[in-house]
């Protein structure tokens, strides 16, 4: 970035709102808006009598190098508000291999929630974090606009132990507000929900690594659309019931979205005019329902639903809960 | 190429990617496709050892060394020992260049060990002659091979040249053995042999921007059969080990020891689509197995079917691949 460039816009930025430099990158929040994180410093106690010893630099990843590190896994994180990544190497007394600790950090802190139960229930209580995950050498954790993840190659309950306690050190350092649950996860209902099912997103890859819809967007799935994804029992054996809102940025967006979807995935005739709700029996007997929630700029579609009066019950559920909570 | 673009419901039909669309967990028969014709086949072992993953290293090793010898003798349809494979396949004096994983699912280093050594006894290769590597790391030789990578370094050879390609593969190597791991992937479906040489280019990244060297990413990686068509990584790539020993089926790169199963086998071949069109089928097998209802693979690993639709690279079609199943019957799952 040109020097003079660079000035100007700091001092804009700082003018306006809040901002901070790293390489060259300027990192500016809008003004009213939280003071955007920034990469702590050394978090782990190291020297003589310290158990810990940090192995070289911390490594710092933006959006433009996040693919240096996890290559193809960074469309994941970039598919959130990923603003920036820290990771430390570390090696501990008596442990033979190195223990990798990564921060992860979000504008949005619904973003960072949506890290999080990408591979864990909404509901994973914590003392430290908001919530938290540890399982066979691996701790992952949420606050506010912070991710945390702690790998410890060793699977067993010491390996966990040891993940937990650098991830204590890691929350040490932040100062987070709690995120909000998005309306799109908070409208789904609870009944038959499979637990630890629930996802949030934005992205169409996310969408489909989650359930594979279509190789076009034909949802108009965009950094701007809020998605949540969720599981509900079904027959035992059987696939479950998938349940996904999407709440678009506009009522117009959200239209384009249904049409699309309509005549590409249910194949029904194209209509200016489509219904609130309506439902198509595809191949194999298995029902797809879509409705359409008027205030929240929503669609909410139920795939692979065994029975319409389930898909119904749960669509319209879902829409009531979307409506109501947008009510002042 | 024009591709059609294709919902869910053409992968429940079974209208899309052939035969091998079939195979993912999504189509209303869910059978494999019926055997093609004698022409344009392709031959795949798959060897299964429990003890693969024995506590005691040293065991593991020996199981493994045992499984490669096994899957190598019967990759040719006539009754060649694995030493004649290897003879066979590579010439004493060649230097030979492994691909591995280091990222977030390591190749194991007992399949490693492994390959080393078939190669110096049965081939004549030179210990210091043969190297693993992925991006900038790199480890010469059988301590490095059988040790930890953590060893490994960077050296001369491990630039990239005015292509982006990997110096090793492109001009140190005489040949390579493509060593992946056995693991799905959020963006790809799965990442197997094809997969695998994204690590041994530059100059790429997820945005696809109009600068980089090799714009892969878009439409779920279809088009990641364009690595194995350059001379320097399928021109030189005498054979294909799918370190199958822990399978990852949950959605990497980055992994959860939750999603490890412990499936101790090795898939082996020189058909690099074939190699994944079996990897892909015994990872939709696992997801299945372990979820107890149907888990298709998302998004589906069109990649492979493209290898060979697009840049005819090999046989996606199981119809038309001749799996040889050794080892241990139960729970091979394919």
């Amino acid at each position: 970035m040109d020097a003079r460039l660079a000035v100007a816009l700091a001092f804009l930025a700082l003018a306006a709102g809040h901002a901070w430099a790293d390489g060259g990158r300027l990192i500016v929040t809008p003004e009213g808006a939280e003071e955007p994180m920034k990469p702590p410093e050394l978090p782990f106690p190291e020297g003589e009598g310290e158990r810990f010893a940090v192995v070289g630099e911390r490594s710092l990843y933006t959006p433009e190098n996040l693919s240096d590190y996890i290559n193809g896994g960074a469309a994941f994180y970039l598919g959130y508000s990923f603003e920036w990544l820290a990771v430390w190497r570390l090696k501990v007394d008596g442990v033979e291999s190195e223990i990798v600790a990564e921060l992860y950090a979000f504008s949005r802190p619904e973003d960072a929630l949506g890290v999080f139960i990408d591979n864990a229930a909404l509901d994973s209580p914590s003392e430290r974090f908001e919530r938290e995950r540890v399982s066979k050498g691996l701790c992952r954790a949420q606050s506010g606009r912070a991710f945390a993840r702690v790998a410890v190659r060793d699977r067993s309950d010491a390996g966990s132990d040891l993940a937990r306690e650098v991830a204590g050190l890691l929350a040490q350092t932040l100062d987070e507000r709690p995120a909000s649950v998005p309306s799109v996860v908070r409208c789904l209902p609870g009944d038959g929900l499979r637990e630890g099912s629930v996802r949030y997103f934005h992205s169409r890859e996310a969408l489909s690594s989650y359930y594979f819809v279509a190789e076009d967007n034909i949802l108009g799935l965009s950094p701007e659309t809020d998605c949540a994804l969720a599981s509900y029992e079904q027959t035992e054996g059987e696939s479950p019931l998938r349940l996904l809102v999407v709440r678009y940025p506009d009522a117009e967006e959200r239209d384009r979205a249904q049409r699309r979807f309509r005549e590409t995935y249910l194949e029904l005739p194209a209509s200016d005019d489509p219904p609130e709700s309506e439902s198509a029996t595809l191949e194999g007997g298995a029902l797809c329902l879509i409705a359409r929630s008027e205030s929240a700029s929503a669609l909410i579609i139920a795939f692979d639903a065994a029975d319409a009066a389930r898909a119904e019950s749960l669509t319209h559920a879902a829409v009531d809960a979307l409506e109501e909570g947008d009510e002042p | 190429m024009n591709r059609p673009h294709h919902t869910r419901r053409d992968f429940v039909r079974g209208t899309a990617y052939g035969a091998l669309g079939l195979t993912l967990g999504m189509s209303a028969s869910g059978t494999l496709a019926q055997p093609g014709p004698e022409a344009g086949r392709a031959r795949v072992v798959l060897v299964r050892r429990r003890d693969a993953l024995s506590d005691d290293p040293v065991r593991s090793a020996a199981v493994v060394r045992e499984m490669l010898e096994e899957a190598c003798g019967a990759l040719s349809s006539d009754e060649r020992s694995s030493a004649e494979w290897w003879s066979g396949a590579f010439a004493p004096g060649e230097k030979v260049a492994i691909k591995a994983n280091l990222m977030m699912s390591n190749t194991r280093a007992e399949v490693l060990a492994a390959i080393h050594d078939c190669l110096v006894e049965y081939a004549g290769t030179e210990s210091g002659s043969i190297a693993a590597w992925d991006r900038r790391s790199v480890g010469f030789g059988r301590e490095a091979l059988a040790g930890p990578k953590s060893a490994w370094g960077q050296t001369p050879e491990m630039g990239y040249n005015e292509d982006s390609v990997s110096l090793l593969a492109a001009d140190w190597a005489d040949a390579l053995i493509n060593v992946p791991s056995l693991k799905c992937h959020w963006l790809s479906g799965v990442a197997i042999a094809l997969k695998n040489w994204c690590g041994a280019v530059t100059n790429i990244s997820v945005g696809d921007p109009e600068d980089a060297a090799f714009r892969f990413h878009g439409d779920s990686c279809a088009d990641l059969g364009m690595f194995q068509a350059l001379p320097a990584f399928g021109g030189k790539c005498r054979l294909v080990v799918v370190d199958a020993l822990e399978a990852y089926y949950e959605r990497g790169p980055q992994t959860d020891p939750e999603y490890f199963h412990p499936y101790g086998g090795l898939i082996v071949g020189a058909d690099a689509v074939a190699v994944d069109t079996i990897g892909a089928m015994l990872l939709q097998a696992i997801r299945d197995e372990v979820a107890g209802e149907p888990s298709p693979i998302s998004p589906p690993p069109k990649h492979i079917a493209v290898a060979e639709s697009k840049y005819g690279l090999g046989v996606s079609d199981p119809g038309r691949i001749d799996l040889v199943r050794l080892g241990d019957e139960d729970g091979m799952l394919v």
